[in-house]
């Protein structure tokens, strides 16, 4: 086993990548998926501004991408990406199809978060004289913060996970160098090393994620 | 003051071969300016619907809902929100919000009639004050006892100054004792802000204990309605065979007595209608079972009274009781 000191700075690098990856589409994720998952909730019947089609036109587009498997959606997006990076190997590349797989997933998330929070307190806060959008801004994101922390966090696992499976197509990072270096040229320790590097960056936030949910939940 | 009128709700049936289900059918009531109204009935009778359709939770197929002389039906949404700000309301869970503390629950309906930072603060600590939390205005409601949530609500309810309390079930979560806390401090803040408050309960002591006047829904319709004192002055009448409920009946224990059944609603300085019975016949009386109390400042009240002595007496003491109580039953 040899190498591992022209190896070691060449981890770290693709472990940067996957955190820089999986940090623009995290970012990209809750900036398009907290709305989208807004627009579910109040959109859907008996929700607080109920729209059929529009519900029903977001809830295929959503259903759509949570049922593409994230290899295919990969290969598919490939023109969109070329279009916006203007490449589609790389890790900046590969923010484009982890965004467009995250967004749906956490919007699902989101809608089941806003969904738990009792129609009770929207009534309070109606009788009250709120507007729907004070209802939301007011009521719905703030009762459901800690579900939403949960939510974001199981996003940030799920992205990851993608963003390792981007590897197999050049997409770099953590994914891209357990495949060019543990797989192809048959080195099982780089493997290993690899798998470790994920589990502890997973582990990490994910336990980031739960401290946080945990200080925002008051009951 | 509050004036409903003909008020119907039907709900459009649900699922195939389902019917239309009327929840509400042309209600009237009328609660004047600072009284309490309480409305009672059977779980599915349409109370909550009703006071829903007060701050138009719930919007009436047909009928009116006046507010303070402004008919609600007819605002745009923006004129009915700020209407909703003058009219507070309070429900059996609370709805506090989980995210705030019991001051930023208060705070809540102020930040939404865009009240500025500082006076919002000062009105909260005014507010629980006078509900008695000052010392839990940093608390969660998740820290708060059932009462004391309450008492956050009403504080809530109470800070845009309202003119109208609603109260949907209020003391329903609660245990007997906290209920009588806060239907005392209902009462009491009603009276010192000259608040309109009606207020919906499926238990009669609540009714006894806070309220001025009282309707009893059936079916979503008003079957009695009237001022307590009125109520109970008219024993057959279906709101005070619920308030002052029947005696089980009783047979007489010895031979040659009978049992007279005797309603009290007089006024608690008045004549004691049984040293009045004593005086005109010459009976003895023993009192079998009877259940006496003060509603509305008035006594109340139902005694089952054994009668000895000569046929005659008896027979004529029965009948003057019966006769004197529009509902004494004689047996």
């Amino acid at each position: 086993m040899t190498g591992w000191e022209r190896l070691w700075p060449q981890l770290l690098a693709a472990t940067g990548d996957t955190l820089y990856m999986v940090g623009v589409a995290l970012v990209l994720s809750v900036l398009a998926g907290i709305p989208l998952g807004v627009l579910l909730t109040v959109t859907a019947p008996g929700g607080l501004a109920p729209h059929r089609w529009l519900n029903r036109v977001l809830g295929g587009l959503v259903n759509l991408g949570r049922s593409l498997p994230f290899i295919i959606l990969l290969v598919a997006v490939a023109p969109l990406t070329r279009l916006v990076v203007g490449t589609t190997i790389g890790s900046t590349a590969t923010i484009v199809p982890l965004t467009l797989g995250a967004v749906p997933f956490l919007a699902r998330l989101v809608e089941t978060s806003l969904r738990e929070v009792s129609p009770g307190k929207v009534e309070a806060a109606l009788a009250m004289g709120a507007r729907r959008r004070d209802v939301v801004r007011t009521v719905l994101l703030p009762e459901s913060r800690p579900s939403l922390v949960a939510g974001v966090t199981v996003t940030v696992v799920a992205l990851i996970s993608y963003s390792a499976m981007a590897g197999a197509v050049g997409g770099g990072g953590l994914g891209d160098f357990a495949i060019r270096y543990g797989y192809q040229q048959f080195r099982t320790d780089i493997t290993v090393v690899t798998v470790v590097a994920l589990l502890a960056v997973v582990q990490l936030l994910q336990l980031a994620g739960d401290w946080l949910a945990r200080r925002l939940a008051h009951h | 003051m509050i004036e409903i009128r003909s008020v119907t709700k039907t709900y459009p049936p649900r699922g195939r071969a389902a019917v239309p289900v009327t929840a509400l059918d042309d209600v009237s009531l009328d609660v004047p300016a600072g009284q309490v109204m309480g409305v009672v009935g059977p779980s599915g009778s349409g109370k909550s619907t009703l006071v829903r359709c007060v701050n138009l939770l719930e919007r009436p197929t047909s009928g009116t809902v006046h507010v303070d002389g402004e008919d609600l039906t007819a605002l745009p949404a923006a004129r009915l929100r700020d209407a909703r700000r003058r009219i507070g309301m309070i429900f059996q869970h609370f709805n506090l919000l989980d995210s705030r503390t019991a001051a930023g629950n208060v705070e809540h309906p102020l930040e939404l009639a865009g009240v500025p930072g500082r006076q919002r603060r000062d009105r909260a600590a005014e507010l629980l004050a006078r509900v008695g939390l000052s010392d839990k205005a940093s608390a969660h409601p998740g820290q708060l006892s059932g009462g004391q949530k309450q008492r956050v609500a009403i504080a809530r309810a109470l800070a845009a100054r309202p003119t109208v309390l609603l109260c949907d079930e209020a003391t329903s979560a609660l245990d007997p004792d906290t209920t009588g806390q806060i239907l005392d401090l209902l009462r009491r803040l009603t009276d010192e802000l000259g608040l309109t408050t009606l207020l919906i309960t499926h238990e009669m002591d609540v009714v006894k204990r806070a309220c001025d006047r009282v309707a009893l829904l059936r079916d979503g319709r008003v079957v009695d309605s009237g001022p307590l004192a009125e109520v109970i002055d008219r024993p057959a009448s279906p709101l005070a065979a619920q308030l002052l409920p029947a005696l089980p009946p009783a047979t007489p224990s010895v031979v040659g007595t009978a049992v007279a059944e005797l309603t009290l609603t007089g006024d608690p300085d008045g004549p004691s209608t049984v040293s009045e019975l004593v005086r005109r016949f010459d009976v003895e009386v023993d009192v079998l079972a009877g259940r006496v109390e003060t509603i509305a400042g008035r006594r109340a009240g139902r005694l089952q009274l054994q009668l000895r002595g000569e046929q005659a007496a008896v027979t004529g003491a029965v009948a003057w009781a019966g006769d004197r109580e529009t509902a004494g039953v004689t047996r």
